[in-house]
């Protein structure tokens, strides 16, 4: 499956717009990103190890409103990362 | 309500040949914030780090006095501000006077929304009021009860706005230099951006319509902040131009959405002088 990571997760991921992995449900694949890339977990886990609510995940394009670990994902899925506001 | 003023030397950079543009008196505005922020409550940086709150801009207006001030009337412009905060300390208002020569040169309002940082690295954040302890630093007078949709109830009271005589369509990619600290949008390069719309379409069309759109001032200016935008987005800006009606003003209504989106994330509504010949 692919993520896909837009806005200001950019430069947390070095500047890749999409990354690939191999897993068969959602908690492996977050688990292989938080590892790819250690810089994300600040930013998208809170301390328990929960996504942090201001950010949401959309799988095919459709909004994952409870992202539940064993949500089953496929080769050809892509998982989007938003983030709904920043301040500044 | 407790004012902060400050002068500072007029360059040819912050005015078009026919009025100071509305990226300066925005740019003023945002240190105008920055400024009362500073010497009321706690300097923004401070805001951020220690207090983990930050804002966005919900609206902003500004009001030019006529007649318009030139590049050459004036070596300093003055500007003074207030700012208030509604009841419960989700929203901040603040308004703006610009002053050169004695007098008004423009009036400006900016609505900020008060947001609650989820982590300090990214900036990432959540809608949350003001911290209490920062509310009561407030003076009495300076919370009460504020309308945050009245810019946009100002932009669609105006005449013109519904009457469209030349539309076009304009897509972009947002980049740093459309935005903040966050890779998030600024408003002032935002509403900058709008008004390059509009120029645009002097160079697309030979009617009346888009001579008004370049050869007349700015007389006011509205912006409704709907939702973000982020760095490498792609936006499609929709502009209309709006002819006169009943001797009133020709408006330009311009819409950002994502490409290929239907939900408009921002709404620019300029309203500008008739032109004479």
């Amino acid at each position: 499956m692919t993520f896909r990571f837009t806005g200001l997760l950019l430069r947390f991921v070095g500047y890749q717009r999409t990354t690939e992995i191999t897993a068969t449900n959602l908690a492996d694949a977050l688990r292989q990103l938080r590892e790819r890339f250690p810089q994300l977990r600040p930013v998208l886990w809170d301390e328990s190890g929960s996504l942090i609510r201001v950010h949401r995940l959309l799988l095919n394009g459709e909004l994952l409103s409870k992202p539940d670990d064993d949500v089953p994902l496929r080769d050809t899925d892509q998982i989007e990362v938003l983030t709904a506001i920043a301040g500044g | 309500m407790r004012q902060v003023e400050f002068t500072q030397p007029v360059t040819t950079t912050q005015f078009s040949p026919l009025q100071l543009r509305p990226r300066t008196l925005l740019s003023l505005m945002s240190e105008s914030f920055a400024r009362w922020t500073a010497a009321h409550l706690v300097p923004f940086p401070a805001l951020v780090a220690e207090h983990g709150t930050a804002v966005v801009v919900q609206s902003v207006g500004i009001d030019y006095a006529a007649p318009d001030l030139r590049f050459d009337e004036s070596a300093w412009i003055t500007v003074r501000c207030t700012m208030s905060a509604d009841l419960t300390g989700d929203r901040l208002w603040m308004w703006v006077d610009y002053l050169a020569t004695g007098r008004l040169a423009a009036k400006g309002t900016l609505i900020v929304r008060v947001v609650r940082l989820a982590d300090k690295g990214s900036l990432a954040a959540r809608p949350g009021p003001l911290p209490g302890h920062l509310l009561a630093m407030f003076a009495p007078g300076e919370i009460r009860e504020l309308d945050a949709r009245q810019p946009a109830r100002d932009a669609e009271s105006w005449p013109s706005v519904g009457n469209p005589a030349l539309t076009s369509s304009w897509s972009t990619v947002l980049c740093r230099s459309h935005c903040e600290v966050a890779d998030q949008w600024s408003f002032i390069e935002m509403v900058e951006l709008v008004t390059h719309a509009r120029e645009r379409l002097f160079t697309m069309d030979v009617s009346e319509s888009a001579r008004v759109a370049v050869a007349a001032p700015l007389r006011s200016l509205r912006a409704v902040f709907r939702r973000p935008m982020f760095l490498f987005d792609e936006c499609q800006v929709d502009t209309t131009v709006c002819t006169a009606v009943n001797g009133d003003r020709p408006v330009v209504h311009h819409e950002v959405r994502g490409a290929g989106r239907d939900a408009v994330h921002l709404s620019v509504w300029e309203q500008l002088d008739p032109l004479d010949t």
